[in-house]
């Protein structure tokens, strides 16, 4: 079987995915050996922090009852109070209508226990391991396809990899991250003051996890009927 | 030519380089005068081809001036 040349442009293509596992890769290990995990790289966890893995963990959350509002109550009493015109409401300088709303706010802990900083490490390293994962697989589909294997059974499966890694790595990582947080806020000072909002696990991973496993059953029935072609003369 | 043994499912055989032995042509003549690749060509003549085209066959035949059943048989009869 012909195999495309190794000058083809999917060697680049090929080298640009490892590039970008590579990095992922890096970022992941960052996470494990920065101010949260080992602190191997900048023990110093500031909230201002240059790179996030040395960050102090900082969460969002809704502070309760009226202080939550005071914010932008107090924002939205300094804009002015509004008028009424015949265009409608406006500004006190005419300027278009706007109102401040909600109670969010952040919370760092800076008193995290060992397994809390470690299950906060490994909540936030893991996507970029998983990311790594993925991009590593897709290389690898592209040297397949590359060396004219394109449609063997391996690509099939490790495209099923890579819907599993999004389809349930991501809703996955969004609840540990959700219960990391609950857990940092529920042993913290700021306990009885904030609560951490709602889940919100998104649906798009899902979706496109559903349509890469179409895609791998598409792409085992090409491998059938690429077979089926083989000796075809 | 010894028979071919049952594979994928059938006993065809093909006849190819016997009948370019016969006539004094190369594969690569025939590949010239009938329009198909060499590679497919060397398929059929060393009966590794698993299904054949019938335009591969109707280029074949009349290359060669022959019939379809001049060019394949069941292995063993």
């Amino acid at each position: 079987m012909e195999t495309l040349s190794k000058r083809s442009p999917l060697v680049v293509v090929e080298a640009a995915l490892g590039v970008l596992g590579v990095l992922s890769l890096l970022l992941a290990l960052f996470w494990i050996v920065g101010g949260n995990g080992l602190g191997f790289v900048g023990g110093d966890r500031t909230p201002d922090s240059f790179l996030a893995a040395q960050a102090v963990p900082t969460v969002d959350v809704h502070v309760r009852g009226e202080i939550g509002v005071s914010t932008a109550a107090a924002a939205s009493k300094a804009m002015g109070p509004a008028r009424d015109t015949s265009n409608g409401t406006v500004g006190a300088d005419g300027s278009a209508y706007a109102e401040f709303i909600g109670n969010s706010a952040q919370v760092s802990f800076w008193a995290p226990t060992s397994l809390q900083r470690w299950a906060w490490v490994a909540s936030h390293a893991a996507p970029a391991a998983g990311m790594a994962v993925i991009w590593l697989l897709l290389a690898r589909i592209v040297r397949s396809v590359r060396r004219g294997e394109g449609f063997g059974k391996s690509t099939t499966r490790r495209i099923l990899i890579v819907a599993a890694l999004v389809g349930v790595g991501v809703p996955l990582v969004q609840v540990s991250q959700w219960l990391v947080a609950r857990w940092l806020l529920a042993t913290s000072a700021a306990r009885n003051v904030a609560e951490i909002p709602p889940v919100k696990v998104a649906i798009w991973p899902v979706a496109v996890a559903v349509v890469l496993v179409v895609l791998a059953v598409a792409w085992l029935e090409g491998g059938r009927m690429r077979r089926e072609l083989e000796g075809l003369v | 030519m010894s028979p071919v043994p049952v594979e994928d499912g059938h006993r065809i055989e093909c006849t190819l380089d016997a009948m370019l032995a016969a006539r004094g042509m190369t594969l690569t003549e025939l590949a010239e005068r009938a329009g198909v690749s060499i590679v497919n060509l060397s398929v059929l003549k060393n009966n590794r081809a698993r299904a054949v085209r019938f335009s591969t066959l109707t280029a074949v035949c009349e290359a060669l001036r022959c019939d379809v059943a001049d060019l394949l048989r069941m292995s063993g009869s």
